[in-house]
């Protein structure tokens, strides 16, 4: 047992938490003052370190609640998709379907009105 | 799975990898929270804040200067800062004497006498941290979560190691002095 040894120093290192090598241990154990300190310290981290959250918890879903907030990353898109999603593009595209439907209509329809024959076909 | 790896893995798009550091850290980084006195939903919006900022500037991120922990636990000072100061420019009277009467309230169950003296002993720290000053507090709250190397907490407070343990012991003392003056 060394009573010698500075007793503010060893004070300090309890107080911040710093870990006390065998002689400062054994100090402790023996100076009245130090072991009073390092018994209230005790104390006082216990209760601090308890206490100190104040009946604040991690709410359930928590993580899952952070990655929805997250902004999606954005999806690489072709210049093919771009085109398409063009309005005026896909305008232009109904129209040629239309025009293309009424063309087969027209000639279903005069195929079968106007018998082949009459056009110069062969019997 | 260190940081480091989760980290590259969420830079690299995984968004798992995220969510395991949000998994990681979210139960320090609410007490933390709570070292300002802040209540559940306050800090529940501080700590996905938190989250957020850390998930965009990830990019910005560098290993070399610091843990990944010690890089989170300065966005979140800086949000409970600017919270603080936000909560004390609206509405510079309240302070945490509110948060204990809502504690008070929450617990307030007839016969429950043990619940109640929770509540008190809860109240009276959260007080006595709520009167240390601000840098005091900061650091004394970041070496009581047990996370953290003095180098972390150096490195989250922008100040030297020696400075840091000054703070905790001064921080120690005045704590001390509080809950005796309330005993």
């Amino acid at each position: 047992m060394d009573l010698s040894m500075s007793c503010n120093a060893i004070q300090e290192r309890i107080v911040v938490g710093d870990a006390l090598d065998d002689a400062s241990q054994a100090h402790v154990l023996a100076c009245a003052s130090c072991g009073s300190l390092a018994a209230e310290c005790v104390a006082l981290d216990s209760l601090v370190a308890g206490e100190m959250d104040g009946g604040i918890t991690v709410p359930d879903g928590f993580a899952d609640r952070v990655m929805a907030s997250l902004a999606p990353e954005p999806v690489a898109v072709s210049r093919f998709d771009t085109l398409i999603g063009r309005r005026w593009v896909q305008l232009a595209l109904a129209q040629v379907g239309v025009a293309v439907a009424i063309a087969n209509l027209l000639r279903f329809v005069f195929s079968m009105l106007v018998p082949a024959s009459s056009l110069g076909g062969m019997r | 799975m260190d940081d480091g790896f989760l980290i590259r893995q969420t830079l690299g798009g995984n968004p798992n990898a995220f969510r395991l550091l949000v998994v990681r850290y979210q139960r320090p980084l609410f007490r933390f929270l709570a070292g300002f006195a802040f209540d559940q939903a306050v800090a529940e919006e501080l700590a996905q804040e938190t989250f957020l900022r850390a998930y965009r500037n990830l990019a910005g991120y560098d290993a070399d200067k610091a843990k990944f922990s010690s890089w989170l636990f300065t966005i979140a000072k800086h949000a409970a800062m600017n919270e603080k100061a936000r909560i004390h420019q609206r509405a510079p009277h309240l302070d945490v004497s509110t948060r204990e009467a809502e504690l008070s309230d929450r617990h307030s169950v007839p016969g429950a006498h043990e619940a109640l003296e929770a509540v008190e002993r809860r109240s009276r720290v959260q007080q006595a941290l709520h009167r240390l000053p601000e840098v005091l507090r900061s650091a004394l709250v970041l070496a009581y979560l047990k996370e953290l190397s003095m180098d972390d907490i150096a490195a989250i407070e922008g100040c030297s190691v020696g400075a840091v343990k000054s703070r905790i012991f001064r921080g120690k003392q005045l704590l001390r002095a509080e809950l005796v003056k309330e005993d």
